[in-house]
Order: C-alpha cells, then structure tokens, then sequence
C-alpha cells in the first residue's frame, strides 16, 4: 500500500470561478462543532458568523451555498483536493499553511487571550507561566505552538474540539485556556456553576482569512471582492455583533482590505515522507503506551472476566444475573461510548478521571467481558470424559484441577484469549481521541503540525503491523513452549 | 443531578431529538450494512483466491493472504484516517458516510476473509477430489460441492462479526459522520446532561446490536443442528 501510495501523482480538483458559477454551487467548509462561528442547531441545520458570511459570500457570487461540515485538521486537506471551495473556520493566516493553500483578505481577527476561572488567582496572563498549571488546547490550532514559544512551563491538554476546551475546565481537568476568547467564552453557558473569568490583556492578534486552493485566482479574486464590500457596509461587523453579542475586539483595518494578493500557481499534493521520518523515535515511544494500555486492560480484564465467569457457572441467581447484565451491556454498546461516559459523564457526579485512566478503566471493562465469555467457553469445554478419568484414577480436587481442568482450559482459550490481546492492542487507538498521546494521538500531533496525514498515517500503520505481528509472533511462541498449544 | 434532568426533560423528548437519533441511527446502520455486505462479497473473493491452485494466480494468492493479514492488524481508526485523505485525490466528492463505508469495508473484508476460509476449508479436501474425478470443473466443484456445505460454517461467525462492527462504526464519528455515537456528543454539547445524550445513544446501540447478537447466536444453534441430522 505503502508503494502505491508514494507512485501516484494525485491529480488536482480544485474547482475554478467558472465551475463553481457552472455548476451553481459554492461549496463551504465549516467547523459543525464552533459556535456562534457555526454549530448544528436544534432544528439540525448549521448556524452561526460562518454560516451568514458564508451565505453572504455565495449570494454575490451569485451561486447557491452547499455547507460541507469539516473538521479543523481536514481544513488543508480537503482545500488542496478540491472537496470544498472555500474554507472557514477561523483559519488562522500562516506561512505553513500558506505554503499549502492561499487566504483571501482577512475576515476577522483573533485576539487571544485567557479564560480562567475564581480557581487561579491570576491577573496577568504571563503569570500563567508555572508547571504546577494545566493548559488545555485544541488539537490542530495555531495556537499551541505559539503556547509552547510564550508559556512553555504549564502542562498542556490537547482536545478535539471547542467545546471539549471548556468542560475540561469546568471539570477541572485543565486550569486555563489561552486562546481566542471571542470564540470560546460561549461554551461558557453550558456551565454557570462555575465563575468564569476573562483576563483583559490580548497576549497578541491574529488574522484569519478565507482559505482557497493554490491557483484559484479568480475565485480569490471574487471572494476578495466580496469580502472589502461586507466589511465595507459594516456586514460582518453586525454580523460578528449578532453572533458574539460584542463587537470584534480588533477589527481588520483598511490598509488590510486594500491589499492585492500576487498571483499563485498550484503546487499539488506531492508525497512527502522527510516530516515523518524524524519522528520515528517519538512514535515507537506512543507504540509503547499503546502496548501499557492493551496489557494494562487484558490483565485486567482477565481478572474481571474469570471472576464472571465463574460466578456465571456457580454463582447464585443474583450474581449470575448483575454479571450476566454486565456482559451483554458491555459487549452490546461501543467501547468508545463506554469511554465518552467514564470521560465526560463521571465528572458531573464528581469522579474526575484523567484521559489514560478514563481510556484504560473503559477498555478494561469491555474487555473484562469478552474475556468472560471466552473464559466461560474453556471451563464449559472442559470434557466430563476427563473429570470422571480423573475420578477413576482417584485424584484430589487440587490435582484434577491443576492437571485436568487447567491444561485443558489454557489449551481451549489461548488462542482466542492472544487474538484478543491484539484486539485491544489495536482498540488501544481510540485513546487519541481523548488526547491521550500513545501511538495514533502522537500522529494526529504530528500530522496537524506537517500537514502530511497520509504519510504519517501510513508510517503508523506500518508501526501497528510490526507491533502486532511480534506481539502474536511472541505470543504464539509462549504458548508453544509452556502450554504446548498448538500453532494455527 | 435529579433536578437538572427534569429540567432538561421537556427540551430533551421532543421529536427533534427523535428524529436527529433516528437519522443517526440510520447512519450506524447503513455503514455497517454497505461495509460488511461489499466486506463480504471481497472477502469471498480474497478467500477463494487464496484457495486457489492455479500456477499464475501465485501473486494473487500472496497479495490476497497480505492484505487479509496486514488489514487485521491495523486500527480501525488508522483505516479511517488513511481513506478519508487518500480518497480525497480520487474523489472529492464521496460524502463522509460514503468514505466511512470504504474503511468499513477495507476492514471487514480482511476479516470476512478468514471466516469465509475457514469455512471452505472445513469442507474436506477428499470431497473436491472426489468431485474432480467426477469431472466437474473447478467452478462447478465451487458451486455445487464446497459452496453448500461451507455457507452453514461461515453465516454464523460472520453474522457475529458484522454485529460486533455495528459497535466499531462508533468510531467515524472522528471524520464528522453524525452517526449515533457523534450523535451523542453533540447534543451533550448542546448543553444537555450526559446522562440523556449519551444514555440515549448506548440504549440505542443496545437495541440495535442485542437483537441482532441473539439472532446470530440461534443461526449458529440452527445451523448447527441441521448440519448434524
């Protein structure tokens, strides 16, 4: 896959000014998860300042506006491939973005700035600078590697998305977040228990603009066009009022608008594999928390699970019920949302669980269940045949346990207990979405900083396969040698 | 807590909510549907391949055999990363359930595949030899010998597989596919209490996935059954 990948050259579709007009549609990337800029309302439909200027935009255009819900880190991507013509989403003017894509004049500013809450008694944001404090972030803004230059002493938490910023504070996972405030202090609502608090010093301001794909020129130009008419009229400023509640706390100055962008000329999606390889050592680190949670979980899942199991054979009517209960609600309902529960759920009722415990306690407690039933199999496999030899020959209840039972059970469930291990070798991935940094998070934080996903992504497969492959290869070995199972 | 769930209950049951859970429902479904359906119609290809003795189809059988066994041990969300951005250049177009159904695929049909194998090759060899002798052709043999006494070994696991996959989908919710797990997530964002957005969505997979898991669990007691008569 991986020579396939790096042969083709990867044709370019971004769609110009006349096909857009052609086809009648401007078709808009926005963040489905950033109010006010833009979310999902009730009625299911996407609202907010992007989705109006968006709108605004597709009407001078003259064309109609196709919504396309796009998450931060897909926002380049789906740019230079041509699935969107026109990207939002406070993307921040940079020159490693602009090396990929081109930005129109700006639409906004981004000032940032910290929102804290009575817990961290802070006034100045350099105060911030201690190692005793969390920063909490989101995964693919510009904004943690600005961080990392200004307050390099605080912890950091990386989330997937903007509202996840503010429930870690308000659950107190992460102390502060530092970052534009206009956009965050919304999600604010969704929690008046806490005192929130704004510090009044912008640490420094940002632009973001409109992105486009390299060579779009016509369309830049049009969208430019468009943009110094919005601004001119005081559109965006009402818009940004109606949304934010406040006006821009920086607007975007005249000199700004006037400027005439140089043309460009598409340079493509070529593959490049010289931002992975560096990397190599810090990702063979995450492969080693991948492997801490998969064993972590099957040692004790395996405690669970033979427990269940047994109190499944044995146990009195309750016991076998509440376990029985317990194996089908585990097996039945996604580990994932197992974990948004333990995760985002638990702290309501005060139990605050870090993203590893939370990831780790989760995968423990779905595999404690598969195990169960696979664990249940052996003893049930257990042959009467051998227990009555057993009997026959006269052994106590210790030795037909340890030479009957024992060796039969391992030789019945070894197989599918080491194919389970590397299930969870595997299921060990979605600790990435909770900002744990084992192997897949540390490549999304790789591949939101080169821009380079499927290159990094196919490295880390590749990692996955190795993994995997010694895992079973050691594990099959060890089977051999202590309990004679046989190979496949 | 009490008080907040009864606070939020009339916003929470309403038909929108209804009607936003069933479309994400329908979402769940239909990956899983359209994925382990083209998994299973690949995987029988990639498990007959293998099977296979023609000399020139040596690299076939060999890439077949890598890909059922690298697919098996990559992430299911590695897959999904990996195929939304390379489609991107293929096309840009295919909408994000569409792309999540690829990687649904990609992944069953490299699980499908053992099941399948190991369910034609529970077939004995004596009775394809038999069937030569006979002078059927190797498709025929296919067809009409290993096919209808293998299907009863293969329905059964992969029925369970293609339940227990329902589960794995939960995981395009990271691409921005609002199925039931997303679902979930973004009615907690919208300021609902977790216990609603999220105890909705479990039910929901439990409903979906408990009936189903029962109903492969009786094919493989049904199916067992007749095999012995």
């Amino acid at each position: 896959m991986l020579l396939w990948l790096a042969l083709i050259a990867v044709p370019l579709h971004a769609r110009s000014l006349d096909t857009i007009r052609a086809t009648g549609v401007l078709r808009v990337g926005v963040n489905p998860n950033f109010p006010p800029m833009s979310s999902f309302a009730a009625d299911g439909t996407l609202k907010g300042f992007d989705v109006d200027v968006a709108r605004r935009l597709a009407d001078r255009l003259g064309v109609r506006l196709q919504l396309v819900p796009t998450e931060a880190a897909s926002r380049v991507p789906f740019l230079v491939s041509g699935r969107i013509d026109l990207a939002l989403g406070a993307l921040t003017i940079t020159p490693e973005r602009e090396a990929l894509i081109d930005f129109t004049v700006p639409l906004h500013s981004e000032a940032m700035g910290v929102i804290t809450t009575a817990r961290l008694p802070v006034t100045r944001w350099q105060e911030l600078d201690r190692a005793d404090i969390t920063l909490v972030n989101m995964r693919g803004n510009q904004s943690v590697s600005v961080l990392r230059e200004k307050l390099p002493k605080p912890q950091r938490l990386l989330v997937d998305g903007n509202a996840d910023t503010i429930r870690a504070i308000a659950q107190g996972r992460a102390d502060a977040l530092v970052e534009n405030v206009d956009f965050f202090v919304g999600f604010t609502k969704n929690y008046p228990d806490i005192a929130w608090r704004v510090l009044p010093d912008p640490i420094f301001v940002a632009w973001c603009g409109i992105g486009i794909a390299q060579g779009n020129d016509a369309l830049r130009a049009a969208t430019d066009a468009a943009l110094r008419q919005l601004h001119g009229d005081g559109s965006i400023a009402a818009l940004w009022r109606k949304h934010y509640g406040a006006a821009m706390t920086v607007p975007v100055s005249a000199a700004q608008l006037a400027s005439v962008a140089k043309a460009s000329r598409p340079t493509g999606y070529r593959f490049d594999w010289s931002g992975v390889w560096p990397e190599l050592p810090y990702l063979a680190a995450g492969a080693v928390i991948s492997l801490q949670i998969a064993v972590i979980a099957f040692v004790a899942g395996a405690a669970i699970g033979l427990g269940c199991a047994l109190a499944r054979l044995r146990g009195g009517t309750l016991l076998r019920r509440v376990c029985g209960a317990y194996v089908s609600f585990f097996t039945n309902t996604p580990a994932l949302v197992q974990i948004f529960v333990l995760y985002y759920a638990l702290p309501d009722i005060g139990v605050k669980l870090p993203a590893f415990a939370a990831v780790v306690i989760g995968l423990t407690l779905n595999a404690g269940a598969y195990l169960a039933e696979i664990l249940r199999g052996g003893i049930v496999a257990v042959r009467t045949v051998e227990l009555e030899a057993a009997e026959v020959l006269g052994l106590g209840r210790r030795d037909k346990l340890v030479h009957v039972m024992l060796p039969s059970i391992i030789r019945t469930v070894y197989r599918p207990l080491s194919s389970f291990f590397i299930v969870l070798v595997l299921g060990s991935s979605m600790g990435a979405l909770f900002g744990v940094e084992e192997l897949t998070g540390r490549a999304i934080n790789i591949s939101t900083a080169n821009l380079r996903t499927i290159e990094t992504f196919a490295v880390t497969g590749l990692i996955y396969i190795v993994l995997t492959l010694v895992a079973s290869g050691l594990l099959a070995g060890a089977g051999r040698w202590l309990f004679r199972v046989r190979a496949a | 807590m009490i008080d907040r769930l009864m606070a939020e209950a009339p916003a929470f049951f309403t038909r929108d909510t209804a009607a936003f859970l069933g479309l994400a429902l329908s979402r769940t479904l239909l990956m899983t549907v359209i994925g382990c359906g083209a998994g299973f119609v690949l995987g029988m290809v990639l498990a007959v391949v293998r099977r296979s003795r023609a000399g020139w189809l040596a690299p076939a059988r060999v890439l077949a055999a890598a890909y059922v066994e690298l697919f098996r041990r990559i992430p299911f969300l590695v897959i999904l990363i990996l195929v939304l951005f390379s489609v991107q250049a293929f096309a840009p177009d295919l909408s994000l359930l569409g792309i999540a159904a690829i990687a649904v695929t990609l992944a069953a049909t490299a699980y499908l595949s053992e099941i399948v194998r190991a369910g034609l090759e529970s077939v004995p060899r004596a009775q394809v030899e038999g069937a030569d002798v006979l002078g059927l052709s190797a498709a025929q043999s296919f067809w009409l010998v290993i096919l209808p006494q293998s299907w009863r070994v293969i329905l059964p696991p992969a029925a369970a597989f293609m339940v227990m996959f329902i589960k794995d989908t939960a995981l395009a919710s990271h691409l921005g596919v609002v199925e039931l797990a997303f679902s979930g997530k973004i009615l907690v964002n919208r300021g609902f209490s977790p216990l609603y957005g999220f105890g909705a969505v479990l039910i929901l997979y439990f409903l979906l996935s408990w009936p189903l898991g029962r109903m492969a669990a009786w094919l493989e007691t049904r199916l067992a059954v007749s095999r012995h008569r």
